[in-house]
């Protein structure tokens, strides 16, 4: 099998440009302040990082166990099919997010501090 | 339809599906969401080069509906089917180009999937803020894009079909 020139050309664009934004992203985020929980886009429960806390969010036959401690936000719990939602783990900064696609839940990180330098160098 | 094209389909869905599922036990080993090996793209890239791309396209629909029906729900189809149709439009494009090999569109291929999903996850739940995952998903796409390029590449080497139709 041949390797053309274009192939490592545009291997190595590709990844220069992926690096290029996921540099820009973490230099543009802020460290967050609160955790806010979405279903279908409409907030349902707003939740600051600075205090501990557990809360089990549930529509129908759904539910997902949203958990804030040190200053972080998880789901712990969840009885959708693929669990991605539990899998993606810990949040901290602004505009992370753990999506839930089957319930339709997204917790999302907003607002809070200023940018900080282990914002940046993290 | 000619019965040579069915039993044709019949045997890479077969195939697609296979690998579908084998990649569904593969643990996840990184800690965002649509992270993948693509294992079911060396079936669509070798239909790609081998049959065409109608047949390629009709392939990889069957194969998206078929395992969100077993491995996955209704959201796991619309999904991977946006994933799926706009990686398969960018891989036929370069491959049209006659400019790249096997790797080149695979990795293409790999990384309009990842644009696909994101773009899926952000209109469904209305959160612009999933684009943050797009440099880490396209990285793990290029990585991927490469090995199934160089598998692909193999595989439609030595499985030489004669008669396209």
């Amino acid at each position: 099998m041949k390797i053309r020139k274009a192939d490592i050309v545009l291997v190595l664009v590709l990844l220069l440009v992926a690096a290029a934004a996921g540099i820009f992203m973490l230099a543009v985020r802020d460290t967050g302040g609160e955790a806010v929980v979405l279903r279908d886009g409409q907030e349902v429960l707003r939740l600051p990082l600075s205090e501990d806390a557990e809360e089990v969010i549930t529509e129908g036959e759904d539910s997902n166990t949203v958990v804030i401690r040190d200053g972080t936000a998880s789901v712990t719990q969840a009885n959708c099919p693929d669990k991605v939602c539990v899998h993606t783990g810990e949040i901290r900064y602004e505009g992370q997010t753990i999506v839930c696609l089957p319930h339709k839940l997204v917790v999302k990180i907003e607002g809070g501090e200023e940018q900080s330098v282990d914002a940046v160098t993290q | 339809m000619t019965t040579k094209r069915i039993a044709r389909y019949g045997l890479l869905i077969a195939l697609a599906l296979i690998l579908s599922y084998l990649e569904s036990l593969l643990p996840v080993f990184v800690a965002v969401p649509g992270v993948k090996m693509g294992l079911p793209n060396i079936v669509i890239m070798f239909a790609l080069y081998s049959l065409g791309t109608k047949d390629a396209v009709i392939i990889s629909l069957i194969r998206v509906v078929l395992a969100g029906a077993m491995f996955g729900n209704v959201f796991a189809i619309l999904y991977s089917a946006a994933g799926a149709v706009l990686s398969l439009l960018v891989m036929a494009l370069l491959l049209k180009t006659k400019r790249f090999g096997p790797i080149g569109v695979s990795v293409a291929g790999g990384v309009a999937h990842n644009v696909g999903q994101i773009i899926v996850a952000i209109l469904v739940t209305e959160t612009a803020q999933i684009v943050f995952y797009l440099p880490v998903l396209c990285i793990s796409g290029i990585a991927a894009g490469v090995l199934i390029g160089i598998v692909s590449g193999i595989v439609i080497e030595r499985l030489k079909i004669e008669d396209k139709r």
